[in-house]
């Protein structure tokens, strides 16, 4: 079921480093919603604060807090193996486990957090991801084959349905298309508007265009001169690209900088 | 536009270089050839079956008998030390590759590379006052951990190195569909580096195969067959060297014979890791 994201006060380091300072938005259920701006303005630091995994770099850490429907991510006795399983994560270069193959990269998720059932189940979960990344009829046939011998928007796909595999209720994408040529990369934003009615899905993209085709809301990060990120401005896609309402944003969307 | 006599110049200057190059390779394999020609040459002789199923003559010096009991020490032996090295080695490894950003991960490298470094006879000496002094008899397992100690620094390093070759991405993802470090580490990482570590296991276990003089202080045994690690016991190297100390004819012949098993054993290893390789990273290679 698609959960709300809510941050509140959301900032993150590296070691001594400030990445983002006081981050505070709600993102809507089954809705996408981009996260758009220039390199380095913290667009996947927020993002990968969203399921805990910023905090695997070494050094790493968050604060604040982030509600995903009515729990608190950084709650206490919250345990981020838990907060990752729930939600899901699609990466930038297409990153399917070269060791397994198609069917295993998929079952991978339920396998590696002690979810997995019986073998029919299984099959089934397998199906009905791939199905649901619009992959089942090009693959059908070779679920043994290994998934680093499919194309690069295959891959990507495998990695969507390896992540919709856990039944997540939010959908994280860290420019899930920037690795890819223009047709695949067509498809996958085909794909997300097909799922976006089940999810609640966060896309970081670098592509304005691609921003105001798939999403409903749209956030402009940007970092000041002290090269700490911050969240400009928030709202509607369509009004965001028509209408902004801070000059910074206008700026951004029109081509001046970035 | 270079000048004819520029161009000609940078032709002869290439194909010197090529000539050299070659020249040092084939010099490089003169040795190795011969070597090996030699071997073959004065063990392939007293090679037959017998050799392989019976033990050294009764008497010495009266017929070159076989070395089966050596043999199936070497095995235990090799078998005994990769149960100690080969463990110690891969969680070393993974220690390192996981935690050994700091210090004291500094500090585990140096003596590790330090331990890689010392002769052979000295990891010998060190069980032999560890061990065999204490419990007052030369044993097989004090040879394994003599050869142990010479094998782990390898596996160590290798296995650090191949698991640091593991896209990040990977591991990521991992940990973003809810797994436990353990567990990528174990179902994801060490699968994928596999090719790598398979690799420094084999050739871990072929460098220690052929080692000598720690046996001499450690396994130390008769030539019969012996199976009780607790007990001195026998081994091809140890053998051939103490075939090549008498004054018989015989026996200088069984030495290479045995040499040229041991050599058989060591290029076969060579060869598993080389395929193991190959077929894995065929199958974990990254697009």
């Amino acid at each position: 079921m698609a959960e709300s994201v809510r941050a509140d006060e959301v900032s993150a380091w590296y070691g001594k480093k400030l990445a983002i300072r006081d981050i505070s938005v709600t993102m809507e259920p089954n809705k996408v919603t981009a996260l758009i701006g220039p390199s380095g303005c913290g667009k996947s630091t927020f993002l990968r604060s969203i399921n805990r995994l910023h905090e695997v770099v070494p050094g790493a850490k968050v604060a604040g807090d982030i509600w995903v429907g009515d729990r608190n991510v950084y709650g206490k006795d919250m345990d981020a193996v838990k907060v990752r399983a729930n939600i899901g994560m699609v990466f930038q270069r297409p990153n399917p486990f070269p060791t397994m193959s198609i069917y295993d990269n998929i079952a991978a998720g339920p396998r590696l957090s002690g979810r997995a059932g019986k073998r029919k189940q299984m099959d089934e979960l397998v199906e009905h991801s791939l199905r649901q990344a619009a992959l089942w009829d090009e693959v059908k046939d070779r679920l043994k084959e290994p998934a680093t011998g499919l194309s690069g928007g295959q891959q990507q796909r495998v990695c969507i349905a390896r992540a919709l595999a856990m039944k997540p209720g939010v959908l994280l994408l860290d420019e899930p298309s920037s690795a890819l040529d223009p047709i695949a990369s067509f498809k996958i934003e085909e794909l997300l508007l097909q799922l976006k009615n089940d999810y609640t899905m966060v896309i970081v993209t670098h592509n304005m265009q691609q921003a105001a085709r798939i999403a409903d809301f749209t956030g402009f990060m940007l970092a000041g001169t002290d090269y700490v990120g911050e969240l400009v401005e928030y709202g509607e896609t369509t009004k965001m690209f028509s209408n902004p309402s801070d000059s910074r944003t206008e700026a951004y969307i029109t081509g001046r900088f970035g | 536009m270079i000048s004819d006599r520029g161009m000609t110049r940078r032709i002869l200057v290439d194909r010197m270089g090529t000539a050299l190059a070659v020249g040092a390779v084939i010099t490089a394999l003169i040795p190795l050839g011969a070597m090996t020609a030699y071997v073959i040459a004065q063990g392939g002789s007293a090679l037959s079956l017998s050799f392989f199923t019976q033990g050294p003559p009764a008497v010495e010096g009266q017929a070159i008998g076989g070395m089966f009991p050596m043999i199936v020490g070497s095995l235990i032996l090799i078998g005994l030390t990769s149960c100690l090295g080969i463990p110690v080695g891969l969680l070393s490894g993974i220690y390192l590759w996981r935690y050994g950003a700091g210090s004291f991960g500094q500090a585990v490298r140096f003596v590790t590379d330090v331990i890689a470094g010392i002769p052979s006879i000295l990891a010998g000496v060190i069980a032999f006052a560890l061990v065999v002094l204490p419990t007052g008899t030369y044993s097989a397992y004090s040879a394994a951990i003599a050869l142990a100690l010479l094998m782990f620094p390898t596996v160590t390093r290798a296995t650090e190195t191949a698991l640091g070759a593991v896209p990040t991405e990977l591991r990521e993802a991992a940990l973003g569909l809810g797994a436990t470090e353990w567990r990528v580490v174990v179902r994801v990482v060490v699968p994928t580096a596999a090719s790598g570590i398979v690799t420094a296991v084999v050739l871990g276990i072929a460098r220690v195969t052929g080692e000598t003089a720690p046996l001499v202080f450690t396994a130390n045994g008769l030539p019969v067959v012996s199976t009780n690690i607790f007990g001195p016991m026998g081994a091809l190297p140890l053998q051939i060297w103490q075939d090549a100390n008498t004054p018989f004819a015989t026996d200088h012949q069984a030495a290479f014979a045995g040499a040229l098993v041991l050599f058989g054993i060591i290029l076969a290893l060579n060869l598993i890791a080389r395929i193991l390789t190959y077929r894995l990273s065929r199958r974990t290679r990254i697009t």
